[in-house]
């Protein structure tokens, strides 16, 4: 008896031990299921609840289940089930169930499942370019359930364990929608990122928020990879997103409730074909963002722009910097000019407001403090089209969470960051203001560099 | 049968015993140590280890001899209480039949030793760990003038985000010129726009002091760099001054790239400071296959991610590579074209 308990413990540790197993891969009783949480399809990030100061609690945001937004600790319980019945936020567990039952199997058909990921469905083209071969995605679905999954969760839902305790909030794939991007969002909005830009987030982390830098810790032979299973989660979750908010009618009735119908001509034996029509449609899309022609140019500053005329140089700006004694006084100009148009406000040289009305712009149109007031410094919280609670970034701080070279803030200040309310200013500022806009928000954080522009923030 | 216990950590004690011995084969001692602190850390180390490892064996094969001399049968006659002392010992039998006496003799022994190890460790621990003892700027050496390169490293979960001065700034302090010491201060607490800020790539070079100023974001973080023999716990709302000097390089120039885990070719100096060997076109020379690749693992259980926070340290062979990189670096981190 004195040795059995020894014994024993010894041979329950080693038990329980093996249980555990030596995979690194997912089980394969692990499927990605149909989503059970509600669908943001607000059309403008204010729709789902006012604007705050502090940030939601843990466990709160984004929502699990429809009923959550009845939670009183809730962000978007002031609005409640009115997102609901305004179709703003879509329940998936109203769409009746034997459609449900047929997308869940076509899905798994199309996309395999955590184990064996695949992309069935599309154009073997298409799958070159996208790297979405199937030993790419079993390798990025490896490592993506050793580093990714306690966050991200296994359907790339932002719903892992750890993510409760995150905020900013891991990234819910399922959207398609990816912030930091180098695509131009100007010639069409919310377009899909390029794969340089996922591994570029995974290469360099995401300064101020959870996501940290996975290289050097993973090499390109494992980050691309990686890059390759996000794209097969984010083209997953959009067939399945735009299945469930394009292809039924939802409506609610005071006296009846919510009632969800699948439009005319959609039977569940149709549910296959056109779940493969979504994914195809946002594919070609992918396609088309891959296209370096499709990336943000990003000219040098020309200091003989001249909007009115491009053919006469001479009569442009060049006009205003020739007169300039020092690159000093130079950067004061263009301190004036990105002050002017951030707070939409008058310049405070003459010279500045010259530039501006040469170029054609008007700081109404820009009025960068209208979200990011006093610098940043009190910028409120707002619903983001994930439904998560986000806040304009305080310049003051020094930290660019979408890189902070100068070339990374041009990116945002042109084609804006989706999904949250920065909206793209490519089309309303000049190659030359963006300039000045970037590195004006550059030396918001050093005081030298204010001083250098003449920015007085106190 | 009782002896089986006996047997069990008889073999425990063995296992320890061939392993200890057999270690310096399987690569399980120390990892190579690349900087000036390192002859005196392993010294401090081995002198530790072996006064300890004398006496768990003393003590392991003590408890293994009474499992086996007093391991009875169920039911047999205890033996009998010893009365007379071994043989063996009989020099110390003024102590061993008084119980006080043995009580305070393993008493005072233990505390010999560990007041020795207390002293013996003082002199190392005030060289790596005092603030009077580290690099200064401008100091002369010789006909040379040491200028440490600072870096400024800000752990966070889970990275480290590392910040170093503009390659102008940088080539400018390398005169030594004692105007330039208060912006050489300013360094640490003041950020400037044109530094260059890197993610978890700790850069520097043989021969000469890099002196790290380590902040955390968060929670307690510990900058640690095993080769190095540096480790410092990162305490949220302090600056901590770390130094090392490296000996040893490990990162090449191949073409236009920078690549690490190489080992070069050449021999240490008095100081101990590896100089390499440049070849024919002027270029150090260095082993292709990769060995050499120095970690930068958090030492302190930070988060969920402490497991994969880990930098990478790179040595350049001699100033002029590393200051070759940095202008790369900057050119990278402010770049103003391009996509990705």
């Amino acid at each position: 008896m004195k040795r059995f308990i020894p014994v024993l413990v010894v041979g329950l540790t080693v038990f329980f031990m093996g249980l555990a197993g030596c995979e690194d891969t997912y089980s394969s009783a692990v499927k990605y299921g149909m989503r059970t949480d509600p669908l943001m399809i607000a059309a403008q990030p204010g729709d789902l609840g006012q604007d705050v100061y502090d940030p939601d609690r843990p466990g709160l945001l984004p929502l699990f289940k429809a009923q959550d937004v009845l939670v009183p600790e809730n962000p978007m319980s002031a609005k409640g089930m009115e997102l609901f019945a305004t179709n703003k936020l879509r329940d998936p567990m109203l769409i009746p169930a034997d459609f449900r039952q047929k997308a869940e199997e076509a899905l798994t058909a199309m996309f395999g499942t955590p184990l064996d990921p695949k992309v069935e469905g599309i154009e073997p083209a298409a799958r070159e370019k996208l790297k979405l071969d199937d030993k790419e995605l079993k390798e990025g679905s490896r490592l993506y359930r050793i580093h990714c999954v306690h966050c991200h969760g296994v359907a790339g839902n932002g719903h892992g364990p750890t993510s409760r305790w995150i905020n900013p909030h891991p990234r819910d794939f399922r959207q398609g929608l990816f912030k930091f991007m180098s695509v131009d969002q100007t010639v069409k909005s919310n377009r899909p990122p390029r794969r340089e830009d996922l591994y570029h987030t995974l290469k360099n982390g995401i300064e101020g928020t959870g996501m940290a830098a996975f290289s050097p810790l993973l090499k390109p032979e494992q980050l691309n990879p990686i890059v390759s299973y996000v794209i097969h989660l984010s083209i997953r979750g959009k067939a399945e997103f735009d299945f469930i908010s394009d292809a039924f009618d939802y409506t609610f009735d005071k006296a009846t409730g919510f009632k969800v119908v699948a439009k005319e001509g959609l039977e569940p034996a149709g549910v296959a074909e056109a779940l493969k029509e979504y994914l195809n449609l946002n594919i070609s899309k992918w396609i088309e963002s891959q296209d370096p022609k499709e990336a943000i140019q990003v000219p040098a500053y020309d200091w003989n722009y001249n909007k009115k005329d491009p053919k006469q140089p001479e009569a442009g700006e060049w006009k205003i910097w020739k007169d300039q004694k020092d690159d000093a006084k130079k950067a004061l100009i263009r301190g004036a000019i990105a002050r002017a148009l951030f707070n939409n406000e008058k310049p405070s040289l003459p010279e500045a407001a010259e530039i501006l009305e040469m170029r054609g712009e008007d700081p109404k149109a820009v009025d960068c403090k209208q979200c990011h007031t006093d610098y940043g410094r009190q910028a409120k919280f707002k619903f983001d089209q994930w439904g998560t609670l986000v806040r304009p970034n305080n310049f003051t701080n020094g930290v660019f969470r979408g890189g902070r070279r100068p070339v990374d803030i041009y990116h945002r200040v042109h084609s804006g960051i989706s999904g949250s309310g920065m909206t793209p200013f490519g089309k309303t500022l000049s190659t030359n203001s963006i300039w000045d806009m970037v590195d004006f928000v550059q030396a918001l954080s050093y005081p030298a560099m204010r001083s250098k522009l003449g920015v007085q923030i106190d | 049968m009782n002896k089986f216990w006996g047997i069990v950590f008889a073999v425990v004690l063995a296992v320890c015993g061939l392993s200890f011995v057999v270690s310096p084969w399987m690569g399980w001692g120390l990892p190579e140590g690349v900087s000036t602190h390192a002859v005196a850390v392993d010294n401090l180390w081995y002198v530790i280890l072996w006064i300890t490892g004398f006496f768990f064996f003393l003590t392991e094969a003590i408890l293994v001899a009474f499992l086996f001399l007093y391991s009875g049968e169920p039911g047999a006659k205890k033996p009998q209480r010893a009365t007379g002392v071994p043989p063996a010992l009989s020099s110390l039998g003024a102590i061993l039949h008084d119980p006080h006496r043995i009580e305070m003799a393993w008493t005072l022994i233990p505390s010999i030793i560990l007041l020795y190890i207390a002293f013996a460790q003082i002199g190392t621990w005030a060289e790596v760990k005092y603030q009077k003892n580290m690099p200064e700027f401008g100091k002369k050496e010789g006909n040379a003038t040491i200028v440490p390169l600072q870096v400024d490293v800000s752990a966070r979960q889970f990275e480290w985000r590392i910040r170093y001065p503009g390659h102008e700034r940088f080539t400018h302090w390398l005169k030594g010129d004692k105007a330039d010491a208060a912006d050489f201060a300013s360094f640490a607490k003041k950020p400037q726009a044109d530094d260059v800020h890197l993610v978890n790539e700790l850069h520097t070079w043989t021969g000469e002091p890099t002196v790290v100023f380590l902040t955390t974001r968060d929670v307690i973080h510990s900058f640690n760099i095993p080769v190095m023999r540096v480790k410092q716990d990162a305490l949220p709302g302090k600056t901590i001054p770390v130094w090392f000097v490296p000996t040893q390089a490990n990162t090449a120039k191949v073409g236009d790239a920078f690549v690490d885990g190489k080992r070069f070719k050449g021999k240490a100096n008095d100081k101990g400071i590896y100089e390499y060997a440049k070849n024919a076109s002027g270029q150090f020379d260095f082993d292709a296959e990769p060995a050499n690749v120095w970690d930068l693992p958090c030492a302190e259980l930070c988060g969920w991610g402490h497991y994969r926070m880990i930098g990478r340290v790179y040595v350049h062979p001699s100033q002029e590579q590393f200051l070759e990189w940095l202008e790369k670096a900057e050119k990278e981190a402010h770049a103003r074209t391009g996509s990705r």
